[in-house]
């Protein structure tokens, strides 16, 4: 059959352990009696336990670690991570949480509140009714939203290294994000906008993780405040 | 679930899920974050209540999807066919009709693509992939003969954006 293959398989021979196969024995199933005698598949073999072993101290990103966290409104809103199946594809991200925040029932205010001088520019993109509403673009560009929107918001390298995101509950600032800003700058959190009233976003850049021991500075972070 | 149990199976498996998502898409970056977000699945999936009875087994299927729907997407797909020169692998072994057979799998029924994507990529035959699936291995040869026949015309109906010389 292989004459007759449309495309090239990987085996070197009929006899040889496919990649599956290969791969069960390098996470501990015992090797079949092929293997003992086939100089190919043990280089392969050996290729693979070199790769798992080197996975051995990978840290286990945070988004995963959110993932798999205990149960609460996290949990919850994590599970709209479908509606983003297709963003994944263009902006791949490990996790996503649904942050359900307000829309405005007046026009939208498209500055943020504080913007401090030399802050960077956030860019986000958004979805209605699964079309595209804006891609990449700078916050303050955005066009109005609406109820049933929803964004994701992208922090583009540059010096800051930390970024902790807060939503307004009406009484306070809440935590969705803190950590290090993600290596393709997309935050793990996708906002939707589901009822009327004001929706308002805190999002702070800093050079560096904040310690107890040694804050950082105000010169070391940007606050941005965005209200729709 | 318990961190310990997270991070075993994340590092136990890390090396397997990346790698197989990198022999599907080519590109290291877009698998890296397939690997990611397998484990996210798997994590879901464990928060649900639900235990697989193999979870390499579940990775390795989970990946495989996420790498499918990737090549499946219709920008990527016009990135593929940008993609006209052969893509050396590490260590130089990659056959050179790779991108033509992610441009096949990014177009045909996904559950033939899934089918050949083991058969191609990795080389698992019939057997091993009606076990993996749960699928009559009958099933299994009939999907990869309709990839074979779908590929084909493919390749005859657009051999310059299709092959490499």
């Amino acid at each position: 059959m292989l004459d007759t293959e449309p495309f090239e398989r990987p085996r070197p021979t009929p006899q040889c352990l496919s990649e599956w196969a290969l791969a069960k024995v390098a996470l501990g199933t015992p090797p079949s009696d092929h293997l003992a005698g086939c100089a190919m598949c043990q280089k392969r073999l050996s290729e693979l336990r070199a790769e798992t072993a080197a996975a051995a101290w990978a840290p286990v990103p945070d988004a995963l670690r959110c993932a798999a966290a205990p149960a609460g409104l996290m949990v919850r809103l994590r599970q709209k991570l479908g509606l983003w199946r297709s963003l994944a594809a263009a902006v791949p991200v490990a996790a996503a949480i649904f942050l359900f925040v307000r829309v405005p029932s007046a026009p939208p205010s498209p500055a943020p509140e504080v913007r401090p001088k030399g802050d960077a520019v956030i860019e986000a993109t958004v979805r209605r009714d699964g079309a595209w509403l804006a891609q990449r673009t700078p916050v303050d560009r955005l066009p109005q939203l609406r109820t049933g929107d929803e964004m994701r918001l992208r922090i583009p390298e540059g010096r800051h290294a930390w970024v902790q995101l807060e939503s307004w509950n009406g009484r306070a600032f809440e935590n969705y994000f803190v950590g290090p800003r993600p290596p393709d700058g997309w935050l793990p959190v996708g906002i939707r906008l589901t009822e009327s009233g004001q929706t308002k976003l805190r999002l702070r850049l800093c050079d560096k993780a904040p310690s107890q021991d040694a804050p950082t500075s105000r010169a070391d972070c940007v606050t941005q405040t965005f209200a729709w | 679930m318990e961190t310990n149990e997270l991070e075993a199976v994340y590092r136990r498996h890390l090396a397997m899920v990346r790698g197989r998502a990198r022999r599907i898409v080519g590109d290291p970056a877009t698998a890296e974050d397939l690997a990611q977000e397998a484990f996210m699945r798997w994590a879901q999936h464990r928060r649900r209540g639900r235990r697989e009875d193999n979870t390499s087994a579940f990775l390795y299927r989970v990946v495989t999807n996420l790498a499918l729907n990737h090549l499946r997407d219709k920008k990527r797909q016009r990135a593929i066919l940008e993609e006209n020169m052969p893509e050396p692998s590490a260590d130089g072994t990659d056959p050179t009709d790779r991108p033509a057979l992610r441009q096949v799998l990014g177009r045909v029924k996904k559950d033939h693509a899934e089918v050949a994507a083991y058969y191609y990529f990795d080389g698992l035959d019939q057997e091993e992939i009606a076990e993996l699936l749960d699928v009559p291995r009958r099933t299994i040869g009939r999907r990869l003969e309709r990839f074979r026949a779908h590929a084909r015309r493919l390749l005859e109906a657009q051999p310059r954006s299709l092959r490499h010389a």
